[in-house]
Formats: C-alpha cells, structure tokens, sequence
C-alpha cells in the first residue's frame, strides 16, 4: 500500500497527504444537528498522495468527485475532517490561521477564474505587493514597488501594467497577474485549481508555457487540478484519478495514459475526443450518472458504472448479462424499480397485468436484449427476482439478488495495487479474485 | 443538396464606442443531413452567426446579408412571426447550459409536449388559456403530446423515459438536462439543429455519449447540425466539414479530415499547434498576442497582427478565398492557390 516506489531518490518529499478526509454537513441548523437530520457529504474520503521537490503533479477528475476540496483541504483552506498533510515533514493539518501563516508564504493557490480572483478595485502594483506587506517581505513600499514589476515582466507582462486594473486585462493577461501574485511570496509549492479552463486555446497554450517555465526557474513543485486530460499530459509529471472523493489510480503520466490499470481511468481516457484520427480508440461509455458522494457505493465505488464489473461465483451467464443483471440489482437496491408505472403503462395499452407479464416488461426494460434470448438459467434467476418484487416483497427479492448478484466489486474495497512505477485500486488486479466468467 | 445557404451576411453592433463588426461579410453553406463545424476561439463571432441565421440578434445589433434561403426560403425577407414558426420546427437550436433554457417550474415532459404541440399538428387547442391550464394543473396526459414526449425523451436515451417524463428540470444530471433539450429540438423534426457549445459545460465522458447522439440522430432523421464550438477536437470527432471563424470572418474551409491532416491559414496552422493532445506532450507552440477588439478594425486581415507571416500587404488587400485543394479554401494572401483545382 506504501508508494515508497513513487519517492524520487532525494528522499522525502515535500508535500505528503496520509488518508485525509474532508466531509461536508448538510445539516442546517441546531435542531437537525441535534436530530442528526443533517447528512454528510464525503467530498474527498482518504486520499494518499505526495508530491517532490520540482515535480508536477495533476490531480484529474470529473466534477463532483472532490478534486477542487482535496485542494483546498491540502492548503487548510478547508480544515480536513481527517487524516495529515505534512509540508517538509511538519504536520500542517490542524494549524490556526495565526500558526499556518509562515506556510502559507510557501503554499499558494492559482484560482479557475482570474478575473473573479482579482481584487477590481486594486491596481496590480496593490493586488501583487499586498501578499508580500502580510508576510513582511520588502523593505519600502517602493522596494516591494519593483519587485511588482521584476514579477510583471517574469509572466510575460509589462512594467507599466502594474498601474492597470484588472477590468483592463484580457483573461489570459488577468491569470498572468494571478500568477504574478501566487510568485510574490517565492512558494515552493502551488495549487493550481484549473488554471486555464476559462481561457481560449492559443492564451491557454501561453500559460501552459508559462508555468512550466517558470517551474524550471523557480523549482517550483505543482499541483494542478484539472477535468481536462489534454492539459495534463501536456505538464503533469504524475497523476492521479479521482472518482467520488478517493484516488483510483496514481503514478506517472506516460505509463497512466498509454496503459492505463483501473476501469475507470480507460473511460476517461476513451471519451477524450481527438484531433488525430490515429489517436482514437474505441470508446467505452459509461451508463449511468455518477452516485451521490452523500451515500457513496460499497466497496468500489465505481462498480455501479463499471463495464469491468466483475461476476459473483454463482452467476450463471457471462459477464455482459451480469453487467446488465447488476445494474437492475442496483437499482432495485436504490429503489428505482417502479412496479406500478410499469402495470399503469400495460394497463394503458390493454395488456394484462398478471405478475408473468409486469414481470417479463419490467426485464425487458432492464436488459438491452429481450429476456427471452438470455439463457435459461438467468430468466430463472431474473423472473424469481422479479415476481418477489411485484408481489411486495423487496427483501426477498434483494434476498435473492444478493445470492447471484453480489459482485467482489460491491462487497470489498479493493487495496491499491502497484504496478511498476503506479499504482491502481481495481479487483481485476488482484490475483486472489479473478473473473470466473470472461467477458465474451 | 443544399438545405441553409447564407451570402454576404454582415451583423454590426452600434454601440458608443464605435462599430463592433461581430460577423464581416460571411458565406456559409449547410447541406441536408449534413455535420457542419463553425469553431473559434470567444469573440470570434460563431455564435452571432448563428443567432444572426435565425433571427435572434437583438437591439443594437443590425443584420445585413445579401441573401439567406433556408430550404428555397427566403430567411431574411420573412416576417417575425413567420421567423417564429420556423424556430424551433424546421431550424431548432440546443445551447450551452441547458439548466438557463428549461424552465424549473414547469415538469420536462410538459416542456417537450408544449413544443410537440407548436410546431405540430396534434388536434390539441395552443389557446393561451388552454397552454396556461396545463402549466398550472399539469400536463394531459392522455394526450398525443405527451405520448410523443415520452417516445422523444426514449428517443435521446433518457432510460425510463415514462418516469422520467414527469420529472422537473433539477432532477436531472447536466447531461440528462442536454438530452432533454435536444427531445425538445427534435420535436418539431427539424431539418438544421443549430448546436451551440452543446458540451462544453458536460464532463468528458458525457460529452462524448451526447456527440454520439447527436451523430447518430442527425443520420437517423437526416438531420443536418450546425456544430458551433471552440473545441476542434469535438468538430474532428464529429463534423464532416469545417469552417474557422476568427474575428468576424470565415478564414478557411474544408472537409475536416482535410483541415486537420493539412490545414493551410495561418491562424488554423496556429490554433493547432497550441492545442494540446491527450497522448503526446509537444512543445505548446502558442499563437502570439490576444484576439483583437472588433471596434472598428482598420486593417484588412484581422489576423495579421498576430501572425507569423503577415506582410504590409496583408493590411491592405481584402483576402478572398483560394482554393487549397478540393473543397478546401483559405483567405490568405500568402497563399499559392491550387491552380489545377480553380473554378
């Protein structure tokens, strides 16, 4: 489980996050506290990660899967429920403001939208020197003055800028500032929270450039977090997937996008569209919407989507009907089977409604092929199911479900398992829990 | 073959500070059933464009165009009612953020039925009473309408499209919310359905489930989309042809294969060398400066203060199209023309 196979030679890494946890309250008030109404959000659920000395590393997610909180919570912007962050080998996790201030100079955040970041009544000689008065940096307001614009003309912008405000800047100017800003303090390691996402793609391509150069001259170390894949390969050393507040997959870009270990990150990687036509590959598509991070799925969490999901011992057909199988089984479990739509919509159209018939519409709707083609064994299993369903009686059905359907992807959390130079938390690694049946 | 045919369109906004020539003299062509990408960076003028076509564009601006004939018509001699019927029937639109276009009060499957009713002949009364009614009480819903709602939300692939179809607007996932508006688009079985930024605001892997929609309703009803984005790599996954829109003007034009294997503007050359790719990291070569300020631009290429190869005749002479190989054109006056290939 350790990724001491990730730490570069030079040892200890600068920045290191040991199971850390940030969970939001929706409760809203003493009365549901008291009540425990209130449910809570598990935004970002036991994330490990470190990150050296001059490295980049992005952090890749789609939204809602906590990659903008785990940010923040690294930063003690947001004050993690659990776990450490440890910067230069000092745990940082539960300091006060007051305490977390000489850290603060050496970790700095660049935020997705410049603009709304930029202070519109301050001229960039106020917004830059501001952070650098805070921290007792310069000795005159004339020292810090030309400081501003040494900074100004390292991100690509002019001296006189430093007289403008931030109206007066095209977007791709205004994150140039907000660069300027985060360099103010000489950090050695930055947050970026997408920092080219609002901007158009010949201004991108200047502050991909940007930062990584300035990363050489400063030996910066980076932490992007980005939804965009394209911009990862193109800074990130390393990455890491999130699905639902955890990591799925960690380790070096190169290795992550030409073979990539988890389900999940081969979706991803699938659904990005290309301008090469050499570079496409078939693409996999995902069913479903991402599951709520209130209630997150058991074991991995990723089974309720997953193509790869693997077969339980006691099913009877292959692996495409247990994918559809499981889905209803999943959605039998979240209460989505509506019995009566289906008997209100035969009624409508004339038919009978005996429990055979709801039955056989009921599994037709749930199975891309229609249920009399699927092998005998799985009509038997699926009709038993069913009919305990529409005669009431849910926790049979579930009973029986749970008999054939209970995927090792549902029961276990799988442990990350390192391959080479990265690491991947996916049953299919594993070599104790195999698929019984191969996909056909 | 050609369904929409636009010539000389040119839409100005008088504002005080000047002229803002948002399109500049645009031609543009969508055949039948046919992909079309319209891609640019912000303040390109695509959108406007587009807005421009189907009559959208408000107060300051001023459209002017030579000729705009949409299916034999005559788009910009008809009346605004008669623009209206047209508008969600035969041309349909899907835009961006389909949470700002559905209404949160109203359930989806009643949204899609009004439209159903509009541009169709059901036999159901579109009396304001009558619409006032069912958006008060609820939809019918043993109507032929609401039938046809249901069968679009299937259509889009919407699963339980009967549960779902009485849904409100919040109960669906951003993804679910773009379906729902392209049911609504497709339910006046448009000939052209004018896709503004129809994924920019989904996560990558629900863009790509709704570009295959898209692909595969525009073959099945025979479709023609206008795919108006500044991702080119969502118009080289989906668009048959391609035009490149910067500052105001259609600055090339070609299959998109052709475009993307040799693309031959400036500014075309430019974009894609910034863009990066999933798979490979390259050096970013980054196009220089930022897109200009359309008030009143006084030099003939609007690009040519950005690019590599301008000359001082660059602002001077208007560039007009020169053919670059079969079907493919470019306004660049540093250019050869293909001669073998000329008119």
């Amino acid at each position: 489980m350790s990724d001491s196979s990730l730490q570069s030679d030079d040892g200890e890494p600068l920045l290191t996050v040991r199971n850390l946890k940030k969970h939001f309250d929706t409760s809203t008030g003493l009365t549901d506290r008291l009540l425990g109404g209130g449910q809570s959000v598990k935004a970002v659920d036991g994330v490990d990660l470190t990150l050296h000395e001059g490295e980049t590393l992005a952090v890749v997610g789609e939204s809602g899967c906590g990659k903008s909180t785990l940010g923040r919570a690294i930063l003690n912007l947001h004050q993690p429920t659990d776990g450490t962050v440890r910067y230069g080998g000092e745990d940082i996790t539960h300091l006060s403001g007051k305490e977390m201030k000489p850290y603060r100079q050496k970790l700095q955040l660049i935020f997705q939208d410049p603009l709304s970041s930029l202070n519109p009544r301050q001229t960039v000689n106020e917004i830059i020197s501001a952070p650098m008065e805070v921290h007792g940096i310069g000795d005159s307001a004339a020292d810090r003055r030309e400081r501003v614009e040494e900074l100004l003309v390292q991100v690509g912008l002019k001296e006189s800028h430093a007289d403008r405000y931030p109206h007066q800047f095209s977007g791709g100017q205004q994150q140039r500032v907000g660069i300027a800003r985060a360099l103010a303090l000489e950090p050695r390691v930055i947050v970026a929270d997408e920092p080219v996402s609002a901007l158009d793609v010949s201004v991108q391509a200047q502050i991909l450039n940007l930062l990584s150069e300035l990363q050489s001259s400063y030996g910066l170390s980076l932490l992007t977090i980005t939804h965009d894949l394209s911009v990862v390969s193109q800074i990130a050393d390393r990455v890491a997937v999130m699905y639902l507040g955890e990591i799925v997959e960690i380790g070096p870009v190169e290795q992550i996008f030409e073979r990539p270990q988890h389900p999940y990150t081969r979706a991803l990687l699938s659904a990005v569209p290309r301008i090469d036509a050499a570079d496409r590959t078939d693409r996999i598509l995902l069913k479903g919407s991402v599951p709520s991070p209130i209630n997150p799925p058991s074991g991995c969490r990723f089974h309720t989507r997953c193509p790869e999901v693997i077969p339980s011992s006691a099913w009877p057909g292959n692996q495409s009907t247990f994918r559809e199988a499981f889905r209803f089984y999943n959605r039998l479990l979240h209460e989505e089977l509506e019995i009566d739509l289906v008997r209100e919509r035969l009624e409508n159209e004339g038919r009978s409604t005996d429990t055979d018939t709801v039955a056989t519409q009921l599994l037709d709707e749930s199975f891309q092929m229609p249920i009399e083609e699927l092998p005998d064994d799985v009509q038997t299993v699926m009709y038993e199911i069913a009919r305990h369903l529409i005669e009431d009686n849910r926790e049979q059905a579930i009973e029986t479900a749970q008999g054939v359907l209970d995927s090792p992807c549902k029961q276990s959390k799988p442990e990350m398992q390192v391959s080479g130079a990265s690491q991947a938390s996916c049953h299919l690694l594993t070599a104790e829990v195999t698929p019984t049946i191969s996909p056909e | 073959m050609s369904l929409l045919t636009v010539k000389g369109l040119t839409t100005e906004f008088h504002t005080r500070r000047g002229v803002v020539t948002a399109v500049d003299d645009v031609d543009l062509t969508v055949n039948r059933g046919e992909l079309v990408g319209l891609v640019g960076e912000s303040g390109s003028g695509k959108t406007v464009l587009a807005e421009s076509v189907v009559g959208l564009v408000e107060e300051p601006g001023v459209v002017t165009a030579d000729s705009i004939v949409f299916d034999g018509q005559r788009l910009d001699q008809l009346t605004e009612s008669e623009m209206r019927t047209l508008r969600g029937g035969k041309i349909a639109m899907v835009f961006q953020d389909p949470m700002t276009s559905l209404n949160p009060t109203i359930s989806t499957g009643e949204q899609i039925a009004e439209a159903v009713r509009l541009h169709n002949d059901t036999g159901e009364s579109i009396s304001l009473p009558a619409e006032l009614k069912r958006k008060i009480f609820g939809a019918a819903k043993d109507t032929e309408s609401w039938r046809r709602a249901i069968e679009l939300l299937e259509e889009v692939g919407i699963p339980e499209p009967s549960v779902r179809v009485t849904e409100y607007p919040h109960e669906f996932s951003g993804g679910m919310r773009q379906r729902v508006m392209i049911s609504m688009a497709l339910a006046g079985e448009p000939d052209l359905l004018i896709a503004d930024e129809p994924t920019t605001a989904l996560d990558v892997t629900v863009q790509a489930q709704i570009l295959e929609d898209l692909k595969s309703l525009s073959q099945e009803f025979d479709t023609a989309i206008l795919m108006i984005t500044h991702d080119l790599a969502v118009v080289a996954e989906t668009c048959d042809r391609v035009n490149v829109m910067y500052a105001g003007n259609i600055i090339e034009r070609a299959p998109a294969d052709e475009l993307f294997a040799n693309p031959q503007h400036p500014y075309t050359q430019g974009l894609l060398a910034s863009t990066p790719r999933a798979n490979k990291r390259r050096k970013l070569d980054p196009i220089p400066g930022n897109v200009p300020d359309l008030t009143n631009i006084s030099y003939a290429c609007h690009f040519a203060p950005r690019c590599p190869e301008s000359t001082a005749e660059c602002y001077d002479v208007e560039p007009e199209f020169r053919s670059m190989g079969p079907d493919h054109v470019a306004a660049c006056l540093q250019r050869d023309p293909e001669v073998s290939d000329r008119e």
